[in-house]
Formats: structure tokens, C-alpha cells, sequence
């Protein structure tokens, strides 16, 4: 067997191969009418790919018997006939390269091919600079590519013609260790985050959980709250299924105590071997730099309501990834 | 750049973006708003942040770093803008950090401090009667080699806000909530 980058050459046959492996293997999960309507609607040949030389195809004495590939682009899913496509550039420094159109041929399946190509795939994305991979597995795929290090983040219902729907399932995968050094300082700052946040609501003085500056300003209650459903906001996106509630806030020391448990949620996924559903860096920018910045609301409120907290230099603190609890150190480098 | 500092690097442009949010359409006396005694204006807020940053730098670069105050908010914030260049090719161009200082230490001590202030410039707009509008920051349009004041508008301003001030218009574009 050889693996070769595909040519304009053999979209024909590849056309052909795409049909034969969606008969072939697909029965026992979806219908004949739901395979029937992806093969005109879904699946088949992205001619960008072929030009953009990341689509590969494996051939045996001449006869493709399999085709795969990766992007840089956009696209998730679908051939040229299918609408919802992108073409645009992806940023391999927050967000992830694409798996893209994998099909063997029936008489060729679970013979290694699939992983062949998939293996020069991640060899290429992670030479372009990309840290993860995410995909739109078929129900048959599905266990191939949690044997591959995928991870499954949900499922849903692609609409294809005439009211058929076909279920797909998005995948994901950290490839390298530069994901974990990137996953890791994502969990400092979880971990940053309890230790300034601890700070902020320790010892706040009576009554400071109604604190009201001015009409329409939040309460630290409030901001605590918000914070709270960030944290909740952060897990969901890690997970792959983005929810968001606004919460009334609870009294003070539960709300605290909601604030580490959310902490302690959501940085127990960072821990875990789970893909994460987002790039690290959308995670930072969006619910966890919020949080920050509310923290530090907080610390302002406590000034502003003759309750100020010691400065600190934190570049000293005891912060370690993991420690996410109110209990944190004591050894701290304050001034006042 | 290796992984670490390109999220460090993303860290800065979020602050960037986040600044920028919270000085956008800001009164034209805003820089010198003293909500309470004790409490920084924006301008000397903005000042520190940049010697915050500017100390970040100092692990790269040696020696101390004071910056004076200048005469106006604008020039603190071009100033702070500089200083977050300045900071970002550090980490592009892989320069060691100096003594017992780590990526982690400078997330957790300069960096973060930078990013609480930015939520208080946040606070002090509202106190000052010129509120920032929610947007979901998640779909901004944070780039890491955007660290100038040039900050794209909200790619998903939020559509409801509860605690909008009178006058405010729903926006248009897409939205979390």
C-alpha cells in the first residue's frame, strides 16, 4: 500500500470510493434513505483540500482503497456540494485543524489504512503549527477515532434533504505536549484566579455583600454571582455544549462557597484527559479573563467601602495549578 | 513561539482588546474621574498597569522600571499600548527570563493585576455615568499581534442588558444571551 497526496486527477475516483464506503459500512447505523441523502448532500470530494495538497488517498496495486485528509480551513464537514462551508483560514494558534472526509473501502476496512493516513495528517497539522485536532465523526467512525485519542463532544442532527436527518458526532484531540503546556497555564490561572478571588472576599466586613456604590451599579453579591456563572459558563464551553444562565445571587457565604466549587469544577475537567471543546485561548479571553477583571471589582468595592484588602506582590504568592479551594497560603508578600 | 507564551501573549492581547473596551466613548473628563477618595483615577490606573507591565519587563530586560505620570489619559494610554508591545516581543522573540522568574509567575502576579484593573476601569465608567456595554467575549475578535489601541469593535455585543442607561440602543449583531 502506498499513501499519496491526491490529485485533481482522482476526484472521479474518489467520488466513487466515498459511495462504495458509505454503502459498505455505514449500514447497522444509519438507513439506506439517510445514506442514500448524504452521499448527494454530505459526503464526497472538497476539492480544496486537493489543491491545498492535505487530502490524501491510499492506494493498492493502482486501486484507491481509501482517502483522508486534514485543513487549514474552516470547513468541518462536507464535499463541494455541500452548503454550509468556510473556506477561510484557521489560526493554528487557537483553533484546531481539521480531520477531514476519511472513507475505506469495505473490502479494506480495519486494516490499518485509516490510521495510516490519519497518523500523516496529525504529522502535518502539528508541523503547521496546529495543537489540536476536531472532526466530524459518522457513527461508524466513531470508535476508530476514540481509539485514535479523540474524544466525542456531544452529538447532533445534521438536517440533509426531505426532512432525513444523518447523526453526527464532533470530535476533538490534544496532540502535543504544547497543548498540555498551554492546557496547564490555563489551570495557573484557574488556580490564580482562586487565590485573588479568595483574597478579594475573605473577611469582608457585614453588610458588604449589599454594597451599592450608585443606582445601577452591581452589588459584590452580584459580581460574585456573575462570576459564578462564568465558571459555569467556562465548564460548559469545555465540554463542548455552551450554556449560559444568569443566577440571583445567594447569600454571601454560599455564593463564596459556589465561586470555589465552580473553580474546582471546571478545573478538574482541565485536569482530566477530556478534550477540552474550545481552544485554550477563547477560553482565557472569554469567561476566565472576565472573571478576573470582576475580582477585581471586587477588590475596588472593598476600598470603596472602607474595607480595603492589603496589597500584594503577587509574583511571590504560593499559586500552584490544582489549589483551587479557599484554602490558600498564608505566606504572602502584603503591604498595605 | 512556544506554547506557553503564545497563551501569554494571548493573555496581553485580551487585555489589550478589554482596555480599549473600557476607555471606548468614555466621557472627555473621564481620565481624571475620582470616584472616592483612595481610589485611582482611570488615568493613574492606567499608569499602573503599565508599571505593572513594565515591572513583567524588567525580568526580561533587568533593572527597574518607574514610569512618571504624564498629562493626560490619552498619553497613559498610548504609553501602555508601547509597553504591551514591547512586553509581547519578549515572548515572540523567546528572550530568557531573568533569575527565579517563570510564565507562571508572570500570569499570576503582572499580567493578572494588569487584567483586575481593566474590570476596574469597567467599574469606574459606570460609576461615571458612562457604563460599558456586555458584549460575549468569547467570539471577540482578539488577535495576539493586535496589541495597539486599534481594537476591533464586538464581534457579539450583548442584545439584552438589564443595566443599560437610558438611551442605549440594542445592538444589532449577534449575541450570547
Amino acid at each position: 500500500m502506498i499513501i499519496r497526496r491526491a490529485t485533481l486527477d482522482d476526484r472521479e475516483a474518489i467520488t466513487r470510493l466515498i459511495a462504495e464506503s458509505a454503502r459498505g459500512l455505514s449500514r447497522g447505523h444509519y438507513s439506506d434513505p439517510q445514506i442514500d441523502a448524504a452521499i448527494v448532500t454530505v459526503f464526497g470530494v472538497d476539492t480544496n483540500l486537493i489543491e491545498d495538497g492535505t487530502y490524501f488517498v491510499a492506494e493498492i496495486s493502482g486501486t484507491l482503497v481509501g482517502c483522508g485528509g486534514w485543513s487549514r480551513r474552516k470547513t468541518l464537514f462536507g464535499g463541494d456540494q455541500y452548503s454550509a462551508r468556510d473556506a477561510g483560514y484557521l489560526d493554528p494558534e487557537c483553533e484546531a485543524a481539521k480531520i477531514r472526509a476519511f472513507f475505506i473501502h469495505p473490502d479494506h476496512a480495519r486494516k490499518g489504512i485509516a490510521r495510516a493516513i490519519l497518523t500523516r495528517c496529525e504529522e502535518e497539522a502539528r508541523a503547521h503549527g496546529f495543537y489540536s485536532l476536531e472532526l466530524m465523526a459518522t457513527l461508524p467512525g466513531v470508535e476508530f477515532y476514540k481509539s485514535c485519542g479523540f474524544s466525542a463532544q456531544g452529538n447532533l442532527d445534521l438536517d440533509l434533504t426531505n426532512g432525513v436527518k444523518l447523526e453526527l458526532v464532533p470530535m476533538r484531540k490534544a496532540m502535543t505536549e504544547a497543548a498540555n503546556d498551554k492546557r496547564q497555564l490555563l489551570r495557573h490561572t484557574v488556580a490564580t484566579l482562586a487565590y485573588r478571588g479568595g483574597k478579594a472576599v475573605a473577611n469582608a466586613p457585614e453588610g458588604f455583600n449589599s454594597f451599592r456604590i450608585s443606582d445601577g451599579s452591581r452589588t459584590p453579591e452580584q459580581i460574585l454571582a456573575h462570576i459564578g456563572d462564568l465558571l459555569d459558563w467556562a465548564l460548559s464551553i469545555a465540554k463542548g455544549k455552551q450554556t449560559w444562565h444568569d443566577s440571583k445571587p445567594l447569600p454571601w457565604n454560599e455564593e463564596v462557597a459556589r465561586f470555589f466549587a465552580a473553580l474546582g469544577a471546571f478545573d478538574s475537567y482541565l485536569a482530566s484527559d477530556n478534550a477540552l471543546g474550545g481552544p485554550e485561548e477563547k477560553l482565557f479571553q472569554g469567561p476566565i479573563a472576565d472573571a478576573l477583571t470582576h475580582v477585581g471589582q471586587i477588590a475596588m468595592l472593598r476600598r470603596m467601602a472602607g474595607a480595603a484588602i492589603k496589597g500584594e506582590n503577587y509574583f511571590r504568592a504560593e499559586i500552584e495549578v490544582g489549589k483551587v479551594g479557599p484554602e490558600q497560603s498564608i505566606r504572602r508578600t502584603e503591604f498595605d | 513561539m512556544e506554547p506557553k507564551r503564545k497563551l501569554l501573549n494571548h493573555f496581553l492581547a485580551a487585555l489589550a482588546y478589554r482596555t480599549q473596551k473600557a476607555l471606548r466613548d468614555a466621557p472627555p473628563d473621564f481620565g481624571s474621574f475620582r470616584a472616592q477618595n483612595g481610589v485611582r483615577t482611570p488615568a493613574e490606573l492606567v499608569r499602573h498597569m503599565t508599571s505593572v507591565l513594565g515591572y513583567a519587563r524588567t525580568h526580561f530586560i533587568g533593572g527597574r522600571y518607574w514610569p512618571e505620570a504624564l498629562d493626560s489619559l490619552d498619553e497613559e494610554v498610548k504609553r501602555f499600548h508601547e509597553m504591551l508591545g514591547l512586553l509581547a516581543q519578549h515572548l515572540r522573540n523567546g528572550d530568557p527570563l531573568l533569575d527565579d522568574m517563570t510564565e507562571e509567575r508572570l500570569l499570576q502576579g503582572p499580567f493578572s493585576d494588569a487584567m483586575t484593573h481593566a474590570g476596574q476601569l469597567a467599574l469606574l465608567r459606570r460609576l461615571a455615568g458612562a457604563p460599558v456595554p456586555p458584549e460575549d467575549f468569547i467570539v471577540a475578535e482578539i488577535q495576539a499581534d493586535r496589541l495597539g489601541p486599534d481594537q476591533p469593535e464586538p464581534a457579539s455585543p450583548d442584545k439584552v442588558w438589564p443595566e443599560a442607561p437610558p438611551g442605549w440602543n440594542r445592538p444589532q449583531r449577534g449575541t450570547k444571551s
